[in-house]
């Protein structure tokens, strides 16, 4: 989406120059993607299942119904019976993975935790990597390739940290449609009024084939830690607290309230949701999402079986 | 707390109504919260109609307002300037009467009267009151100043009166005092302090009684330890010194009292302490000061209490006295011998005393205070009569008995008693008696208490005749009661005869420390002026005197001299201060410590004064310190104000890191504006603008050689060079300019050509000292001595490079080569074999080792081939400035290029970069 144009003349050079700052940190960004991946998976993810794959997986005994190009004339010779060279399973799901760039994302209450904006993009490369391991094509939100090599990968990580116009806090279904049966991947803080982030998931549950929906936070988006008096303020709004204290609680219900919200709102997507604190590892994270994600190709092809 | 608060005076109280304001401030404090913390939070709109619960939140916490308001609350009090402890004495009344006491008592705490006087008398200011001042001891004794003990001032005149006050060094004269009250009548109530040393003297109590008449009296006194003490006395003679004390039966136990035995300039030669036990009044200090300096005592005075009583000043009798021995006039070298009795005498005084040795006449001459006769024979009789002038007039002298006065003694001359002819033997072969010891000396003897040696036998002894006197004239005597030592007043003198030998002849006295002692109790005795001794009649003028501090002054006009008839009578005073009295050679001293027996103390007061202390009233401005401590909790509210700031941020802290970029701004900014100097050692004011504007480009200089022809060729030459590396290279000379070696602007060339002619004079110390600096920091100078058409079949230097030999003489020049083959100079731009200018063939000289720190770059070249010359052939021509006429032409404009960059560029065509293009060339 590099070469989508611009109103703004300077902009041109300036995001050259910030992509090529950005770039600078790719390598850091893998390699915190590399690490964390790391402990999620060990070797192939092979997904120990016959199907469309180069691998074989088993030999069956024919029935009726079944190609005859699969017979395996060689097992069959061996014995009396006509053996059927089933192969592995192999997805051919593309995953479509959106990371939000908007300016909310920057936040961070304490420095030793990464910025809302760090977290999603290693959380979100490091899936890419991990789908790619699987041997699913991935694609960014907005690219017109997707591909399973470390192109794609490429691809993804310039996309990730280039594409600083899209500011929006919620993926542009205007911008790009997705493909077909794409498994949709979203990060975001989705601090969003819900009413719109139903709007824009109407738009996407309809092309997609399933969705992911990683809300990170920071946990003092969740817990409120100021004391006294406080003027917060965000892109639109500005709220003085004089006793900030006083309403915690009451700020922790709404937020939670929200997020359940959000988690209701993606089950009728038959989307999974998940958050993630920035305070979190990301190993921890991205396990739960890896393990999510398995049961869900394996619901998938299941259900495409049937 | 209570106490403490009563005890405070405020000047202004009214400010305190500003108080009042602290609930306002309160309130203040508190509707106007500090400015809140800005928080960016993509989470806000969730805070959207979020109410806080508490409706007066803890904007600030209440012990900050707290320790704001107390700040408030400090100032407010500071200003209202409390005083702590105010002479409150004065608070009623107006006007006010203050008693002084100034006299020799006042001076031990004269601090704490003077200031306490200062406290009340500015108290007393602040009420514009009037002050009544009486000071109790008077500068003189006479009419005027009884008329003028009261004075009525005004507080102000009070206090310079008192700055300017004095203790004297004699008693209070209340006597006066009340009488002169009495007599004023004035009956108006007026409240009185009475600032006392404590000293209960005559007419005190009558004084007081008086001062009472006329409304309630304060009577303020030392604390006990501080309590006025005297020196009273000081005893012994030389190595037994000892002072009395004389302590107030007031004074309690421990406290510490040093006495210092100083010379009569105050010079310290001692000092010796002492407690007070509280039960005497009278204590001995004894000191152990070496005997050689006792002579240079001249005063005690207790350490810490200077007052004209603490101060004792001693007389005559601690001086080193001069003592004459005498020998036989026959015999002149006499004091050789360990027999000779002068032996002894000097051995026991030598230390004490100055001795002369000689005969009776030299003697007489020097008029010592006293003179030994050891053993003397026949005395000629002229000699005899001088001496017994001398004695009649005060000398002491002091004979020993001996063989040969028992052999003369039927002319019995200047003996105190008369004495029988012919020894008496002892201990001899045809005596029965044993040697006799000494008796103790009777009380009435100068030797009472000295102790007697046991051991001290008298083996022999003249004797004296039973005359009516003799026990009288006795100051001595053995143990069956014969005199040993008899003494006898003749004229103004006195005549002692010991009736031994000074030598061991007769007895051992003279090797006991006895022997020692008496004499030198007898050169004490020796020096007592006469008029002490034996009282007469005359008048003593005051020489020195004591102030009320103790240390000794010229007398102004109203001390009188004293009689010596009166002198046990005197009493202290204006008139008579005390100090030391004297007319011609006679002195006498004054003690104050010895007019009085006993220092008697306030004890009890009549009724209705009030008695104080001194040390527990004094008055302290409390603003300062209110003050102090209000800045103090301010600091302290700034640091918890930064603690809070820090500690609550919730956001990361990020303004620390942008103060470090300050520091570092800041710090740069410091660097920056540091002059950096390119050259530690040239005053750049020296140099004209124009010379300066050298540093600002690249000039190609040349040094003047003051022939027209040479110089002009030079210039024309550097100018086409000039132009050749405009054209070839991308150095740009600004200009071509002349120089003279003196010149201070040298270092801003990097190069210099030096064309030598054969006039050149040696270089002036100055242009020596100038060129060597150039030299030595980087600079590079091509010496060209134009000649090589000349060197061809020579033998021997040149004209011109003896010019070039006698110029350079002076300066410090490195060992130089050959160009080598390889050196820098041949490929720094092109690449050159042979430096041709003018002429070819000779060498040019480069350092044979160019130090690391110039880069490689010799600070010297010296050639002969007239570059200059050869390059100026082109000057006409600018078409032919590009390239050479010929070829040699165009070799020597390419020296000049390769000349110039080696100076520019130091070695850095030394490496290696053109290697493969010099092998291409060296290959083809």
């Amino acid at each position: 989406m590099s070469d989508t144009p611009t109103n703004n003349h300077d902009a041109a050079t300036g995001l050259r120059h910030v992509s090529e700052e950005a770039t600078q940190s790719l390598p850091a960004l893998r390699a915190e993607a590399e690490k964390a991946v790391a402990s999620v998976l060990h070797g192939d993810h092979a997904q120990s299942k016959p199907g469309m794959g180069e691998k074989f997986w088993q030999y069956r005994e024919y029935v009726p119904g079944d190609r005859p190009q699969d017979i395996d004339w060689r097992q069959s010779a061996k014995t009396e019976h006509v053996f059927i060279r089933q192969r592995e399973w192999q997805t051919t799901q593309t995953s479509i993975l959106w990371c939000s760039q908007s300016p909310s994302m920057d936040f961070t209450s304490k420095s030793k935790y990464p910025s809302k904006q760090e977290a999603g993009r290693v959380l979100t490369l490091a899936l890419g990597i991990l789908m790619t391991r699987a041997g699913e094509q991935i694609g960014a939100f907005g690219a017109r390739k997707t591909g399973r090599s470390e192109n794609a990968l490429q691809d993804l990580t310039l996309k990730l940290t280039e594409d600083i116009r899209s500011t929006a806090p919620l993926p542009d279904p205007d911008l790009y449609d997705l493909p077909r049966h794409a498994f949709f991947f979203q990060v975001g803080d989705y601090l969003e009024p819900l009413e719109v982030i139903e709007e824009n998931f109407k738009q996407f549950s309809s092309q997609s084939a399933g969705g992911f929906v990683l809300q990170i936070l920071d946990p003092a988006e969740l817990t409120l830690p100021y004391n006294g008096r406080v003027l917060f303020r965000d892109k639109r709004n500005s709220q003085n607290i004089d006793n900030v204290a006083s309403i915690r609680k009451a700020y922790q219900e709404r937020i939670n309230q929200h997020n359940h919200a959000l988690h209701q709102l993606c089950k009728e997507h038959h989307w999974h949701h998940a958050l993630h604190r920035t305070d979190m590892s990301y190993a921890q994270t991205l396990t739960n999402i890896w393990s999510i994600m398995s049961h869900e190709h394996l619901g998938a092809q299941e259900g495409g079986g049937a | 707390m209570l106490p403490f608060f009563a005890d405070i005076l405020l000047v202004n109280p009214l400010i305190l109504s500003a108080l009042a304001a602290l609930p306002i401030l309160w309130f203040l404090l508190r509707v106007t919260p500090p400015a809140p913390k800005t928080v960016d939070f993509p989470a806000t709109r969730f805070l959207d109609g979020l109410v806080p619960d508490d409706v007066t939140p803890s904007k600030t916490p209440w012990w900050l307002l707290l320790l704001r308001l107390l700040i408030a609350a400090l100032v407010i009090f500071a200003l209202a300037q409390p005083i702590y402890n105010p002479s409150q004495s004065i608070s009623g009344t107006q006007n006010i009467r203050l008693v002084i006491n100034n006299g020799w008592a006042a001076a031990q705490n004269w601090m704490q009267i003077t200031n306490t006087a200062t406290d009340i008398l500015a108290q007393a200011e602040r009420n514009n009151a009037s002050v009544e001042l009486i000071t109790t001891a008077q500068a003189t004794d006479t009419p005027e100043a009884k008329a003028n003990l009261v004075r009525v001032l005004s507080a102000g005149e009070a206090l310079s009166e008192v700055k300017a006050l004095r203790p004297r060094p004699w008693g209070n004269d209340y006597a006066a005092l009340t009488e002169a009250l009495r007599e004023s009548g004035n009956n108006e109530d007026i409240s009185t302090i009475m600032l006392s040393a404590g000293l209960a003297e005559d007419g005190l109590e009558p004084f007081l009684s008086q001062l009472r008449r006329r409304g309630d009296v304060t009577f303020i006194r030392p604390e006990a330890e501080n309590l006025p003490i005297a020196l009273r006395g000081a005893g012994g003679f030389a190595g037994e010194l000892e002072a009395q004390i004389l302590t107030p039966e007031a004074l309690p136990a421990g406290v510490p009292i040093s006495v210092q035995a100083r010379t009569q300039d105050g010079r310290i030669l001692g000092s010796q302490n002492m407690q007070s036990d509280g039960e005497n009044t009278l204590h001995n200090i004894v000191f152990d000061i070496p005997e050689l300096l006792t002579s240079e005592i001249g005063q005690f005075s207790i350490a810490g209490r200077s007052s004209a009583a603490a101060t004792y000043l001693l007389d005559e009798r601690f001086r080193k006295r001069s003592v004459g021995i005498a020998a036989e006039e026959t015999d002149t070298d006499a004091a050789a011998s360990l027999t000779e009795s002068a032996t002894y005498i000097k051995n026991a005084l030598e230390p004490y005393t100055q001795l002369h040795f000689g005969t009776i006449t030299d003697l007489l001459r020097d008029d010592p205070s006293m003179i030994i006769l050891p053993d003397i024979g026949a005395i000629p009789s002229k000699t005899l009569n001088a001496l017994e002038e001398w004695v009649d007039a005060g000398g002491l002298l002091l004979r020993f008995a001996g063989p040969k006065m028992t052999q003369s003694l039927n002319t019995p001359y200047l003996v105190p008693v008369p004495l029988r002819s012919g020894g008496r033997s002892l201990d001899g072969a045809l005596s029965w008696e044993k040697p006799l010891k000494i008796k103790a000396f009777a009380e009435t003897s100068p030797f009472y208490g000295m102790e007697v040696p046991e051991d001290i036998l008298i083996k022999q002894q003249v004797l004296a005749e039973p005359v009516q006197d003799l026990e009288q004239k006795t100051w001595g005597s053995l143990e069956d009661g014969t005199p040993l030592v008899t003494a006898a007043q003749q004229g103004d003198g006195m005549l002692v005869l010991i009736h031994t030998t000074a030598s061991p002849d007769w007895s051992n006295l003279s090797l006991s420390g006895l022997f020692v002692r008496m004499l030198r109790r007898l050169v004490a005795l020796s020096g007592k002026a006469p008029s002490e001794v034996f009282a007469a009649n005359t008048t003593l003028d005051p020489l020195y005197v004591l102030d009320g501090f103790g240390s000794l002054s010229q007398p102004d006009a109203t001390v009188k001299p004293i009689n010596t008839k009166d002198m046990d009578a005197i009493k202290i005073s204006a008139s008579h201060p005390p100090g030391i009295y004297g007319r011609g050679g006679v002195q006498t001293i004054l003690n104050l410590g010895e007019s009085f027996e006993t220092i008697e103390t306030v004890s009890t007061l009549p009724s209705g004064i009030m008695v104080k202390e001194y040390g527990k009233d004094y008055e302290l401005d409390l603003r300062p310190y209110l003050l102090y401590s209000a800045l103090a909790l301010l600091m302290i509210d700034w640091l918890i104000m930064v603690i809070l700031s820090l500690g609550m941020s919730g956001l990361r802290f990020s303004w620390p890191r942008r103060s470090k970029m300050t520091t570092a701004a800041v710090l740069l900014a410091l660097f920056a504006i540091t002059p950096a100097y390119a050259q530690d050692d040239i005053p750049l004011a020296t140099l004209s603008a124009e010379e300066l504007a050298y540093a600002d480009d690249l000039y190609l200089g040349y040094i003047i050689t003051g022939d027209a022809q040479i110089d002009r060729i030079t210039k024309d030459g550097l100018e086409v060079m000039a132009k050749v590396l405009a054209r070839r290279t991308s150095a740009e000379p600004a200009g071509v300019v002349g120089l003279d070696p003196a010149s201070k602007a040298l270092p801003f060339f990097p190069l210099l050509y030096w064309p030598v002619a054969a006039t050149a004079e040696p270089l002036t110390l100055e242009a020596v000292r100038n060129v060597q600096h150039y030299l030595d920091h980087g600079g590079t100078i091509l010496f060209d001595t134009r000649d090589q058409n000349f060197t061809a079949g020579r033998v021997g230097g040149t004209p011109n490079a003896e010019a070039l030999r006698t110029l350079v003489g002076n300066l410090d020049i490195p060992p130089l080569q050959a160009v080598p083959e390889d050196h820098v100079l041949t490929k720094s731009f092109y690449l050159l074999d042979r430096f041709p200018g003018l002429y070819t063939g000779g060498t040019l000289w480069v350092e044979s080792d160019s130090a690391g720190a110039r880069d490689g770059v010799s600070s010297v070249l010296i050639g002969s081939h007239d570059w200059a010359g050869s390059w100026a052939q082109n000057a006409s021509n600018t078409r032919r400035t590009i390239y050479g006429s010929n070829r040699q032409d165009e070799l020597s404009l390419r020296f000049g290029v390769n000349l110039m960059m080696y100076a520019l560029t130091g070695n850095y065509k030394a490496d290696q970069v053109h290697v493969p293009h010099i092998l291409e060339r060296l290959g083809q």
